[in-house]
Formats: C-alpha cells, sequence, structure tokens
C-alpha cells in the first residue's frame, strides 16, 4: 500500500474509532450505566421520548460524565496537535509544548495561586473569582514565559529556534526554581493541592469548562491542523521554505501563540497531563510517515482518544478513589512508546 | 496500512488495553458490594478525614461507616472499608456508586467540583472546621452527636476526654514550662520540626510545654542544626513513623541532638508519630495526659 493511500485509510479509521471511544467513555465509570440507559436519556433530552431512568443517573451521565468526555477529548485533540506543530517547527523530535516554556509557566502561576492565593487574594470577596484564580494564573504565567521564550530568540534578522529551545529550557528550569520556593512555604494542606494539581484531572469538568474548551480550544485545533503543508515546507529548512513563498516569521510567531494558547487553556483547566503531546504525533508518524497533512488532523484525533482511554482507567482502576489522570497518560504513553521504538528502531537508524 | 505494520502495532496495543480490561473488573466488584448490606434503616456514611472518622466510630456509629479516605486509618476496623483515595482528590461517581446518604469530612475535604457534584445528585455533605482547638474538638464532637442521633455518647466521650485534658493541666500547675520540640523524620535527611499550626503543637500547648519553633514559622520546616542548638529544647519528641529507632541509635545518627538539654540529660522521646499527625480527636485528651505526664514526671 503506498504511503497516501496508508494515510487515507488511517485518518478514516480515527474517524470512526473516536466518536466510538467518547461513547464508551459516556458508558464507563464506577457507577454501572446501561447503554439503553445512556439513549433514553439523549432521546429524554431531545424530547423525543420521556425517560423512566432516575435522576442520579441522569445526573452522572449528564453532569459528571458527558462535560468529562467532551472536555478529554478537547485537550488531548489540541495537547497532541499543539505537540505535533512544535516538533514540525523546532524540527526536534523531543520538543513538545513545554519546550517554549508554556507548562513550567503554567505551573508557576497555578502554584501561586494555590500556595499564596489565601494571601494574594485576600481583599477580593467575590468567590467566583477566588475559583478561577487558579486557571487565570495558569494561563497568565503560561503565556507569559512563552512571550519571554519569544522574545529571548528574537532578533532583528528573526526567530533563531536554537536559542528559544535553549531560553525555554532555561526559563522551565526557573519556574522549577520557583516551584521549589512554593513547596518550601506551602504547609501540609497547600502542598498536597498543589501535588495533586501538577498530577492533572479532568475530573472537575462542569458544562461552563467545556464551553470554554469549545470556544477557545476548537478554533486552534481547526486553525492547527491546516498547516500541514507550510510545516512541511518548513521541514526542508527556513530558507527554503522561504524561498517557497512562506513567510516564515509570521508563520513561526502564529504558531507559537496559538501553541501557547492550546496548552495555556488546557493546563488551566486540566492541570499537567504530560506525554500527550510527545508521544502521539510520534505513533503517527511511525505509522505513516512525516506528512504534516496527515500528522496534524490524526494526531488530533488520536490525542483525544488516547485521553479519553487514560481517563477511563483513571476513573475506574482504583474505584471508589480515582487515579490522576497524569499518571495514567505516563504510564500508559511510556511503555507502549518504548515498545514502538524497540520493534522500529531499525527502521529509524 | 500493510499487514505486517499492522501486526507490530497490535501488540503494544494490546498491552495499553490490558489495564483497561483489568479496571472494568475491579469496577464491577466495587458496584455489587454496597447492594448486600443495603437492609439496616440506618444511614449510610462515608466519612472522609482520620479526626472525623475516629469520632464516628467514638461516637458508637461505626458499623454505619461504609467508606473512609485514605487518611482515615484508625480504629483498625476501617482498614477493611472501601478506600476513596486522598480527601482532596475525592471522585463524585467513585462515591455515588457506594450509594450514600450522607458525606461527612472536614473544610479541607474537595476538589470543590466534586463537592458541587455531590450536592446537585442529592447527597446530604456535612463539613466541619478542624483548628487544632479543644474548644474545637468540643464543638465537633457534640455537632456530630447531634448529628447522628448520638447526643448521650458525645457528652460521655467529651466528658472523658476534658477529665483528662484538666488532668494534664494540673500537672503543670505552677510550674516553669518545658521548651519541647517534635521532630518529624525525614528518610536519611534533617527531621522536620513542627511549627505553628499543627495537631504536635497543640497537643505540645495542651500538655502544658511550650514549643519554641512556634514563633518561628508554621506548618513543618527543616531545621538547621544552628536553630536547634538556639531554641535550646528540655525535651525532644522525636517520630521515627513507626522504624522502631532507639534513643541511643538516634543520638549516634543525629549528633547534635546531644548538645541540647534534652540531649544531655536523655530527655528524648520517641513516639509513633501517627498518633500526633492525624488532627485532634477522641484520642487527644489520652495522649495529652502522657505527654505531660512526661513533661512533668516529679508530680
Amino acid at each position: 500500500m503506498n504511503r497516501s493511500r496508508k494515510s487515507a485509510l488511517l485518518l478514516i479509521v480515527l474517524a470512526v474509532a473516536l466518536p466510538a471511544v467518547i461513547v464508551l467513555s459516556i458508558g464507563t465509570g464506577p457507577v454501572s450505566i446501561s447503554p439503553l440507559d445512556i439513549v433514553s436519556i439523549f432521546l429524554d433530552r431531545l424530547g423525543i421520548t420521556a425517560s423512566a431512568v432516575s435522576d442520579q443517573t441522569r445526573l452522572i451521565v449528564e453532569s459528571i460524565r458527558l462535560p468529562r468526555t467532551l472536555m478529554g477529548v478537547m485537550i488531548g485533540s489540541s495537547l497532541a496537535v499543539a505537540g505535533a506543530s512544535m516538533q514540525g517547527l523546532f524540527r526536534n523530535p523531543l520538543a513538545d509544548p513545554s519546550i517554549i516554556g508554556v507548562s513550567s509557566g503554567a505551573a508557576l502561576g497555578a502554584g501561586i495561586a494555590i500556595v499564596l492565593g489565601g494571601v494574594l487574594f485576600s481583599g477580593v470577596s467575590n468567590t467566583l473569582m477566588l475559583d478561577y484564580s487558579v486557571s487565570l494564573l495558569a494561563f497568565a504565567g503560561g503565556v507569559l514565559t512563552t512571550w519571554i521564550v519569544y522574545k529571548m530568540g528574537t532578533t532583528n534578522n528573526g526567530t533563531s529556534v536554537a536559542t528559544m529551545l535553549l531560553a525555554g529550557v532555561a526559563i522551565s528550569a526557573l519556574a522549577g526554581a520557583g516551584m521549589g520556593i512554593l513547596n518550601y512555604v506551602a504547609d501540609d494542606a497547600t502542598l498536597r493541592n498543589l501535588t495533586f494539581w501538577q498530577m492533572g484531572s479532568i475530573g472537575g469538568a462542569n458544562w461552563n469548562s467545556v464551553l470554554l474548551c469549545f470556544t477557545l480550544l476548537g478554533p486552534v485545533i481547526f486553525m492547527l491542523c491546516r498547516y500541514g503543508q507550510v510545516l512541511n515546507a518548513m521541514l526542508l529548512g527556513e530558507s527554503e521554505a522561504r524561498h517557497l513563498g512562506i513567510d516564515v516569521q509570521r508563520t513561526k510567531l502564529k504558531l507559537i501563540l496559538v501553541t501557547a494558547m492550546a496548552v495555556g487553556v488546557s493546563v488551566s483547566v486540566a492541570g499537567i497531563i504530560g506525554f500527550v503531546g510527545l508521544v502521539v504525533p510520534h505513533l503517527i508518524r511511525l505509522m505513516v510517515g512525516p506528512d504534516h497533512r496527515t500528522l496534524l488532523p490524526a494526531s488530533a484525533m488520536l490525542g483525544g482518544i488516547l485521553l479519553l482511554a487514560a481517563d477511563m482507567i483513571a476513573r475506574t482502576a482504583v474505584a471508589p478513589a480515582e487515579l490522576p489522570i497524569g499518571i495514567v497518560t505516563a504510564l500508559m504513553g511510556a511503555p507502549f512508546f518504548m515498545s514502538l521504538l524497540w520493534q522500529q528502531r531499525k527502521r529509524i537508524a | 496500512m500493510n499487514k505486517a505494520l499492522g501486526k507490530k502495532l497490535l501488540a503494544p496495543l494490546a498491552a495499553a488495553l490490558l489495564p483497561l480490561s483489568l479496571s472494568f473488573s475491579t469496577m464491577a466488584t466495587v458496584i455489587n458490594a454496597p447492594q448486600e448490606a443495603s437492609a439496616s434503616e440506618e444511614k449510610r456514611i462515608i466519612s472522609a478525614g482520620n479526626g472525623i472518622t475516629e469520632i464516628i466510630y467514638a461516637l458508637g456509629a461505626g458499623d454505619q461507616v461504609i467508606a473512609v479516605d485514605l487518611t482515615s486509618n484508625y480504629p483498625a476496623q476501617v482498614n477493611k472499608l472501601p478506600k476513596l483515595g486522598y480527601h482532596k482528590q475525592l471522585s463524585a461517581e467513585g462515591i455515588l456508586a457506594l450509594k450514600p446518604d450522607m458525606l461527612i469530612g472536614t473544610d479541607d475535604m474537595g476538589p470543590k467540583s466534586t463537592i458541587t457534584q455531590l450536592e446537585m445528585a442529592g447527597l446530604e455533605v456535612e463539613s466541619y472546621n478542624t483548628d487544632n482547638s479543644a474548644e474545637n474538638i468540643h464543638e465537633r464532637i457534640s455537632s456530630m452527636a447531634t448529628l447522628l442521633g448520638k447526643e448521650q455518647e458525645g457528652k460521655e466521650l467529651w466528658q472523658s476526654i476534658d477529665n483528662d485534658l484538666k488532668a494534664a493541666e494540673k500537672l503543670a500547675e505552677g510550674k516553669d514550662k518545658p521548651k519541647v520540640l517534635f521532630l518529624l523524620a525525614m528518610e536519611g535527611r534533617t527531621p522536620s520540626v513542627s511549627g505553628s499550626g499543627t495537631e504536635a503543637n497543640a497537643l505540645i500547648k495542651l500538655a502544658g510545654g511550650y514549643n519554641p519553633a512556634e514563633e518561628q514559622f508554621n506548618s513543618y520546616k527543616p531545621l538547621s542544626n544552628e536553630s536547634l542548638l538556639v531554641m535550646a529544647p528540655d525535651i525532644i519528641i522525636y517520630s521515627d513513623r513507626g522504624r522502631g529507632l532507639t534513643q541511643e541509635q538516634l543520638l549516634d545518627s543525629q549528633p547534635v541532638l546531644k548538645q541540647t538539654p534534652a540531649g544531655k540529660n536523655g530527655r528524648i522521646m520517641m513516639v509513633d508519630g501517627r498518633l500526633l499527625l492525624g488532627g485532634l480527636g477522641p484520642r487527644t485528651g489520652e495522649t495529652a495526659l502522657g505527654l505531660a505526664k512526661a513533661f512533668y514526671p516529679e508530680s
């Protein structure tokens, strides 16, 4: 089979698998709910039939599982497609969104809100503001560090991705030191909050956060998926891309901004979920090669699938307790990735 | 996609799906468990927070508890119950799957989103504030006793705690307060010292001691050897997290302790730290009296 037919097949398979996994995710959890009940709840919502399902079952489906599932898809997709874009832009297989400092900056922002929130916002009586302070500061931290990294890598001659990579490493170290200080001053209770936040969770999803994800992440995923042709050209080298008529500097700025947005929003609603952005694009590349026209949309879909699978494990493996999803993505992603590398090592070398 | 590649992908995919199928089987057992016991008329209670769990059992309502959080480990029966994970990381669906009538916990319970979801699902959620004072234990016990319909037991429980606390107070009466430091062992590192806002600090005070670290910092902080010497504790309470270290072994591994008044006079108490770490509760009176006897051996 040639590559383009393989790519088309993969896209079709993923496009079928994604809705299937979404349905599976709505049907999975510590409370057993029959598929029939779920169907009848939806039919009822659509005004077709009246359902005889108990209020609690309805609540679990409508207010817990459905938002959680939809948010998981959006976050998984945007992390994976952002990872694929960064790997393409930096021409570095190890690049993931954390390379431009966005994750570490977001973590520091959230850490400040969690540990010092009581002091910083003591004058704020608006509880809504307090509730969202972690998300807001996480987002601000992510965007701010990205801006610093971008500025450090940019001169009159344009942006140097090599300098940006180094600046990203440096600013991550700095943010790490900031986290160390926060860990040191935090008392036991906030320390646990901080640790859990860093391990990520989509268990807190509600319809507000779903709406936020759809309005902010939806356009971002769509936009990044259209960068296939441009990223293919960038893969040849920056001057080659310029000769092909691409405004390299603008592309870089746009991609970095959009990625910072995608990851910043994801991190601010779900905490840090590692490995999706790194592993998913590699899986796709190993299957169908590096053509970004396939890689970007396929990563977006597989990212959503993978995150939902991880979340299904997170919510059931230790029920009635729940595993932080960041642990599951790493536990699942890393061995899977290693075994693929092992099988393909000759081809890569 | 060619066949060979498909085969290559299948093995790791199966490896990734294995935990998924395992989790389905554990899920099934969780759902089946509660239905067997649902015949009784009493409320099915979930307790989140070890101080809360202890009070429920001390009030004699332990048989109504169907699940507890990870921090609850006393009395021993609770270890047989399903565990909900850490009380700040509760899962709404996990809790609902156990079909409880009531969730009792502390203000530390969370995340907030879970609590909101549980309240929306019609679960009765009661949360108590905990601030490490004797008045707070009294309030918590009497209000929980009312909630659980165990008023008489509540009064008796507080009476016995209060008697112990008063006895401890009496031992300390008219004497100079000894300087007491609580050290929490950290594997291979400088032990952490309890500052203000900790249970250990509250207990030291209830037992008639004075914790010089109280004014310096809150929570647990590693203390430099120099600061330790400056604080010059008369008594050191050392928690080795149940490793069973002897006083000699401790002094050998932390020679600086020998230079403190406590080390010189052999007044280092080795304790199982879990007693002093779990939040104040029904056993606080007993523990405070025990400490007071050690602080004031001559009376």
